[in-house]
Parts: structure tokens; C-alpha cells; sequence
């Protein structure tokens, strides 16, 4: 399973998910950070990425556990899998 | 009007005339104290000559005897219980009168020729209760103790905290402690959150000390500059001359302000704030220093209650960023002209030379209990010359002492950290206040930790109201911490005539203690068997038990957060060190939850019994070291005010190198705050040497007459005077041999 973690109002993630139509990708799980979703919070203490959630989103944790920052090389990690 | 009522004359405890003030009724005396001049210590005292003389007020001619709490062999005057129930609680005239005359009675026709007056208040609290006034009985309640109960005290050890002795001061302190924890269950506390901590859903740490903050983080500086000039002191000294004098104004006012708090006394970057005063010193002059810094700290046992301080110095080989261009301040209190940066040479050299003085031990080589050290790895450190021969020498002392605590500032972060585990995080406008470096200190105002395999059990299986009752729990912390601070405040509020005058003193601009800057702990106990009752595995054994586990602790740090923001105080998740908590907890759920037998550690036959620390692995888990502080280390973001894992190496005595390639793994390679390597010790008290290992036995004379030391939470100490629980857990420490290569 691949995580991406979101959060509301953040831009850069807004447009990594209009550039890729998540929709086909049933094992990317997007967890978006917020004061009601635990999980989430959880999900991204797993993979060690609490602090750098701070500086940086959105993150992307691919299934092998490889992190990834910055919109662009997120989107195109997603696009290729889509492709 | 016949005057009823009278205001007293003095406050017998504090001795403050206070303004007469007539009050006609009972009505209006009930309204006078809810105005809250009850809190404020008004006595009102009726004047019995005055209705003696009017003739409304008989008084008894009962051949009695009472022994009264004023060390006075009193006659019997049934007008004292009339008095009493009028003064301290919002009944009315009649009835206690009526109440007086059934007390009465009953001694008359008991016979009794001598009573005491602890038992006369029993006898009317009887009575209260026999016509519902409950109200009433609570607040004409008698804190004290038992008979046996101090007997017990006075003979025995107390084990709660292992950092008590047993004395003459100890027993002092434990039995005001038992006074103050009662008063701060009544009076402080609404029912429901005193009535949880009774049942143990909750745990509200350091009740004993219910009048002070819990913890602190200091500053140097503040006496550096502003001398010792302390609210009721006898005497005012100037800022130190001389470094052995500034470390006599630290050791002075550490032992004040242990006065004041209920727990530990850091101190933020000690080896640089004491360069300036160490520039032209000969070497032997800095070890002299160095030595005397550390023996004062570590024997401090004549303090308060026979304690040592618990005391922490935060240490940097490099110049912490924050502190690079704050000019220095110097003997007599006067800026240098030159920043800390300048400094470097002496703060090195005074850190390496403390830790040489760790290295030796004490008289008996044993490991100094206190104060601890805490140096703080960060990316400068690496850049900092001089850095790996540094990090050797620590993890030298890590592996034969285990003083070294590493504590990892990655990024940016900053922290003052103590007690057990305790860190400050520094944010912006802390790192703004750095320029005066006097007005950084921190405190924590209480703890408040929730039993979570309780919770467990209560949710029988049930995820939604797992976290439902894990939300009312963090509330009820919440609403624990608001009503202390409140009653703080009010003491504050007295200023430095009040009882925390040395908190509200003022020599910068704003008071010693900053409220803005408080933290409120919530704290956990037993994650581990938490998630094993609720998933069937321990933490450790599966990935999503660990998920879970997260879980557990993202929902009450994200809790804490909401509650902070709509209440506007910052309550932050520490790991509780629980070094009585995990025994209390685990000792009550064994009564009132039977299904906890399936999950509780330690030896049940022997009542060695305790639940896992916070969010800590199960400490007899076979789990690789490194790999243990790696997954440990996964919480320790979610957890803001402090967290730290123990590798317990029991009588291995690793190699410098190992460790300082453990220590460079921990800091590159996982998310883990800190990290404590625990040896453990023999010292033998007929010869005097100390031996690795937990012996019966002193291996250099045979005696058997041996001191066992160990670390318990957060720090060390002699064995024989932990608790039931710790003991319990110290048998199924797993140590790690593998550290040894």
C-alpha cells in the first residue's frame, strides 16, 4: 500500500490530486491530516515523517517505504503508476 | 441589633490581623463566604462571652476532659462544637445546636472521662451525615492520619519514591504530603476528578505538593545577573565575583526553588553560562569546581524532606545556535563584551573535566545519583571540533557509570529537558528570548496520567469506545489541570507575601514564574498492555499492534491539542516515569478487573506486579537494542514533552566505540528524544569498592553487607528502596549483551 498524506489547505496538495486521478489508483491510500482523524496522525508516525510533515506536504510513502516530497516528483511517481 | 457574629481577631495560621466586620446572621455569613473570603482565610468567631452574657449560651459542667488539638487538656464546652460547625460550614445556628446537644449526650451517657477532639468531630461528622448534610461533612472534615499509619511511617521506609530516604525529615515531609493530599482532594479538586484519581482511571501526580508547579527548567543567568536576592531571605547577596561563589548562589537556589516545586530542578547550557567565570582558571582549578559542582548536587540529602535535588544540567559541546551572538555575562554580573561564541574554549573544557569527575565516581566509585547529565547531540555537535573525542569520552562514562543521558535535537529543535524525561521544546519567541537569557525558564505546572489498559477493559473490545472513553479521560486531565492552576493563581495572586513568594518575585519585569510559558502534562501508563488486552498482542510483537498503539497516541495527542487551543493552555503528552503510577494502577485493576490478571507484568504471587511505562516496549521483550530504541523512537514525535528509552545493560560494560556508534545511529537513523545505557552496580558498604553486576555478595571481601544500584525511571539509585512494582520489573529486565562487541 502506498500512503500519500494530505492536508486541507494546502496547495501543493490540492494539485498533486488534480493532476492524477487517484481514482484509478486503488492502492494509493491518501490520509489527510486533521485534529478528528487519528489514523492519519498514526499512519505517519509509522513511517517517520512527523517532523518533516512539519516543513514539508505533501509526503508520499510508497509501498517499499521510499519517501517522497515535493509535488512535482510526487505526481509524476503517481502518474507512472497510473500509467 | 445583638451582634451574632463576629469576624476573628487574627488568622491563627498566618498570624494577619484582620478588620472586624460585624455580620448579623447566618444568612449573611453564608453569603460573606460565598463571595469566596472563605478561600482567603477569613475566620469568622462567635463571641461567646458576649452571649454568655446575654444569657442564650449555657455551657456544660460535664466532668470531661478533652485532649484537644492545641495540646490543651480542655474542660468540656459543648460551645466548641457550636463554634466550629458555624466557622467552617454553611449550616445554620439551630442545627448545630441541636447536634452539639446529641454529641453531647452521647459521651455523657458513654461515661468516657477522657476524649480527644479528633473524635468529637467524627462523632458530630456522624451526625451530619445522619440528616444528609454531606456538603457539610466534607467541609467540616479532619485531615490526619492515623496512629498506625504514623508508626508505620516513622519505622518504616517509604518506597514511593525512591529518591525519599528514611528520617526524621522524610517522615516530616511524607506526613505533610498525606495532609496536603487530602486537602487538594477536597478543596482543590471538584469530585469527579478527585473520585477518578481515587478509583485510578486517573492519576494526579505530586497531590502532596498540591500548593506548587511540578517541574522546572532554569536559567544561570537569572542569578548571574541578578545575584541571590530572594523573597524572605535574610540576607541579599550581589551578583558572584568568583566561580565557586556562583556555584554556591546555584546550589542556594536550586534548594529554593525545590521549595517551590514539586519535582525536578534543570538548568539549561551549565558548562557555558559558567564560562565566562572559568576564563584564566588553571586546570586544577576547573576539576576543583567541577567536583565540587557535582559532590554538591549529589549530596544534597539534607534538603527538603532529607531529599537529594533531583537535578538535571543540560550540556552542549558546541555553542547552541540560540546562544552564538548573546553577549556574555560575567563576574559581578556585568556583560564581557564578548558573546558566548567567544567562549567555546571554557565550556569545552569544563564539560569534559565534569564528565572526567562522572568517570571517577564518588568516594566509593558508585555512579553520582545526582545531578544528571544530559548532553545534547545535534547537527552542530558533528560540525563542532573535537566532537568524536568528546562523544568517546562520554559513552566511556555512559558504559561504566551510565550517567550519560543523549538527548537528540534534530533540525532546528531546542529543548531544556529534566526530571525523568521532561523537555521543553523552544519555540520562536523563546529562541527570540535567548538575547536575554535570564527570562528563559520553563515549568510545568502538574501531571496528570490516565490509566490505559483500564480502558481497555472498559471497552471490551470496542474500538469506538475505546477512543470515546480515551476522549473523556483526556477531558477529565484537562479539567484536573484547570483547577489546579486556578488555585495556583490564587496563591500567585498573594504575591511575594503569599506563600510563592519566590515565584512572584520580580527582578526582570515579569514574575519568576511565567504563566504564559507553563505546560500541562497528560501523561500515560501502559500502552503496551493497553493493545495487547484490546488487540491480543503486545507492542512489540506485531506491526499492527504498533499501528495501533499509534494510534492510541495520536488520538490523545490530537485531543490535548483541541483542548488547548479552546481552553488556551498548552497541555502536552508526556511518557509518565510512573515510578509508583505503573504499581498503583496495576494494584487496583487487579481488584476491580479480573480480566487485568491477563495482561499485567511482574509476579503476581509475590505482588510484584506493575503495568509497561508509557509507551515504552515490555521491558522483558528479547527485542535487538537498536531496533527497540528505532521503534520506541516512532512515538517519541507525538509525544512533545519528553520521551526517552532505556537500554539496560545489566553487568556488559560495552566499549566506548559501540556506543558512540549506537548514539550516531540513534541521531541519524531514527526519530528516538533520548536515550539512557543503565549498568548495573554493587557497592560494598564494609570495603567500600563498587562491582558490576547486581551481586549478593561483595566479590573483592565476601561481605554481604552490599548496596544494589541500578537506574529506576529516569534516574539511578540504590535498589533497596524501590517499590514492590519496580521490583518486579527490574527481575524481567531484559539486558543487552550485544552492545558489548
Amino acid at each position: 500500500m502506498t500512503y500519500l498524506f494530505t492536508k486541507q489547505g494546502c496547495g501543493k496538495c490540492d494539485w498533486v490530486k488534480s493532476k492524477v486521478n487517484l481514482d484509478k489508483l486503488p492502492d494509493v491510500s491518501v490520509m489527510t491530516l486533521d485534529e478528528d482523524n487519528p489514523e492519519a496522525l498514526a499512519m505517519l508516525a509509522y513511517f517517520g515523517c512527523v517532523s518533516l510533515s512539519e516543513k514539508k506536504l505533501p509526503i508520499l510513502v510508497s509501498g517499499q517505504g521510499e519517501v517522497i516530497t515535493g509535488a512535482i516528483p510526487i505526481a509524476n511517481f503517481l502518474s507512472e503508476r497510473c500509467e | 441589633m445583638v451582634q451574632w457574629w463576629k469576624r476573628g481577631k487574627a488568622h491563627q495560621s498566618s498570624g494577619k490581623q484582620i478588620m472586624a466586620k460585624n455580620i448579623s446572621n447566618p444568612t449573611d455569613y453564608n453569603k460573606y463566604l460565598k463571595r469566596g473570603t472563605a478561600m482567603a482565610g477569613a475566620t469568622v468567631i462567635r463571641d461567646f462571652r458576649e452571649q454568655q452574657a446575654t444569657g442564650r449560651l449555657e455551657t456544660t459542667d460535664m466532668a470531661l476532659f478533652v485532649r484537644t488539638s492545641g495540646e490543651a487538656m480542655d474542660g468540656w464546652d459543648r460551645s466548641k462544637i457550636v463554634d466550629a460547625l458555624l466557622r467552617e460550614t454553611f449550616i445554620d445556628e439551630g442545627t448545630a445546636e441541636e447536634i452539639s446537644l446529641e454529641v453531647e449526650n452521647n459521651i455523657r451517657r458513654s461515661g468516657i472521662k477522657m476524649i480527644t477532639a479528633p473524635l468529637i468531630r467524627e462523632m458530630v461528622n456522624a451526625k451530619l451525615l445522619e440528616r444528609g448534610l454531606e456538603r457539610e461533612r466534607r467541609q467540616h472534615t479532619r485531615l490526619g492520619v492515623p496512629l498506625f499509619d504514623v508508626h508505620q511511617l516513622i519505622t518504616q521506609p517509604n518506597k514511593e519514591n525512591a529518591n525519599v530516604p528514611h528520617g526524621p525529615e522524610a517522615t516530616n515531609l511524607t506526613l505533610a504530603e498525606n495532609i496536603k493530599k487530602e486537602y487538594a482532594l477536597l478543596n482543590v479538586f471538584s469530585q469527579d476528578v478527585g473520585d477518578a484519581h481515587m478509583r485510578g482511571d486517573v492519576h494526579l501526580h505530586d497531590l502532596g505538593f498540591i500548593d506548587r508547579p511540578y517541574c522546572s527548567g532554569q536559567s544561570l543567568e537569572y542569578i548571574k545577573k541578578f545575584g541571590l536576592n530572594l523573597p524572605n531571605s535574610l540576607a541579599m547577596a550581589k551578583p558572584a565575583k568568583h566561580p565557586e561563589v556562583l556555584l554556591a548562589h546555584m546550589v542556594k537556589f536550586a534548594a529554593a526553588l525545590q521549595s517551590h516545586f514539586a519535582g525536578a530542578i534543570g538548568w539549561d547550557a551549565v558548562n557555558l553560562f559558567f564560562a565566562p567565570h572559568l576564563r584564566g582558571l588553571s586546570q586544577n582549578d576547573v576539576r576543583q569546581l567541577a567536583q565540587m559542582l557535582i559532590f554538591e548536587f549529589s549530596q544534597q540529602a539534607v534538603a527538603r524532606g532529607g531529599q537529594a535535588i533531583f537535578t538535571d544540567i543540560n550540556l552542549y559541546w558546541e555553542v547552541p545556535k540560540h546562544f552564538e551572538n548573546v553577549p556574555a555575562i560575567g563576574p559581578g554580573g556585568e556583560f564581557t563584551g564578548l558573546t558566548y561564541s567567544d567562549y567555546l574554549p571554557e565550556a569545552q573544557n569544563f564539560v569534559w573535566t565534569l564528565f572526567d569527575i562522572y568517570r571517577e565516581g564518588d568516594g566509593s566509585a558508585r555512579p553520582f545519583f545526582f545531578p544528571k547529565p544530559l548532553v545534547h547531540i545535534t547537527e552542530k555537535f558533528f560540525k563542532t571540533p573535537g566532537h568524536e573525542d568528546f562523544l568517546r569520552h562520554i559513552c566511556d562514562v555512559a558504559g561504566e557509570k551510565g550517567n550519560t543521558y543523549f538527548v537528540f535535537d534534530r533540525g532546528e529543535t531546542a529543548k531544556i529537558s529534566e526530571c525523568c524525561r521532561l523537555s521543553f521544546k523552544l519555540e520562536k519567541s523563546d529562541l527570540d528570548d535567548a538575547v536575554h537569557p535570564w527570562k528563559m525558564r520553563y515549568s510545568a505546572m502538574q501531571n496528570v496520567t490516565i490509566n490505559l489498559p483500564r480502558i481497555a477493559y472498559e471497552a471490551k473490545g470496542d474500538d469506538t469506545r475505546l477512543f470515546s472513553l480515551l476522549t473523556e479521560r483526556i477531558a477529565l486531565a484537562a479539567e484536573a489541570h484547570l483547577q489546579k492552576k486556578a488555585f495556583i493563581e490564587r496563591l500567585l495572586a498573594l504575591g511575594e507575601t503569599g506563600p510563592l513568594a519566590l515565584l512572584s518575585m520580580d527582578r526582570d519585569g515579569e514574575p519568576y514564574l511565567r504563566m504564559h510559558r507553563v505546560t500541562y502534562l497528560i501523561g500515560m501508563v501502559g500502552l503496551n498492555e493497553m493493545v495487547q488486552y484490546h488487540t491480543g498482542e503486545e507492542l512489540h510483537s506485531t506491526e499492527e499492534a504498533m499501528k495501533f498503539g499509534l494510534k492510541v497516541i495520536a488520538h490523545m495527542n490530537l485531543v490535548a491539542g483541541r483542548l488547548g487551543r479552546q481552553k488556551n493552555m498548552r497541555f502536552v503528552l508526556e511518557q509518565t516515569p510512573a515510578e509508583s503510577t505503573a504499581y498503583r494502577f496495576a494494584k487496583l485493576d487487579m481488584k476491580m478487573f479480573p480480566q487485568a490478571q491477563s495482561v499485567v507484568k511482574g509476579d503476581l504471587g509475590r505482588e510484584e506486579i506493575y503495568y509497561t511505562n508509557s509507551t515504552l516496549f515490555n521491558v522483558g521483550s528479547h527485542v535487538d537494542p537498536i531496533e527497540r530504541v528505532r521503534r520506541e523512537g516512532l512515538f517519541h514525535p507525538l509525544i512533545e514533552a519528553g520521551s526517552l528509552t532505556h537500554v539496560w545493560l545489566g553487568e556488559t560494560r560495552p566499549s566506548a566505540e559501540s556506543l558512540a556508534n549506537f548514539v550516531v545511529k540513534t541521531f541519524r537513523m531514527t526519530h528516538n528524544d533520548q536515550v539512557a545505557f543503565s549498568p548495573e552496580l554493587t557497592t560494598c558498604i564494609s570495603c567500600g569498592r563498587t562491582s558490576r553486576g547486581l551481586n549478593e555478595a561483595c566479590p573483592y571481601c565476601k561481605s554481604h553487607s552490599i548496596e544494589q544500584i541500578t537506574r529506576i525511571t529516569g534516574y539511578f539509585t540504590k535498589i533497596s528502596s524501590w517499590n514492590k512494582g519496580k521490583i518486579g520489573e527490574l527481575k524481567d529486565r531484559f539486558r543487552c549483551n550485544d552492545l558489548c562487541a
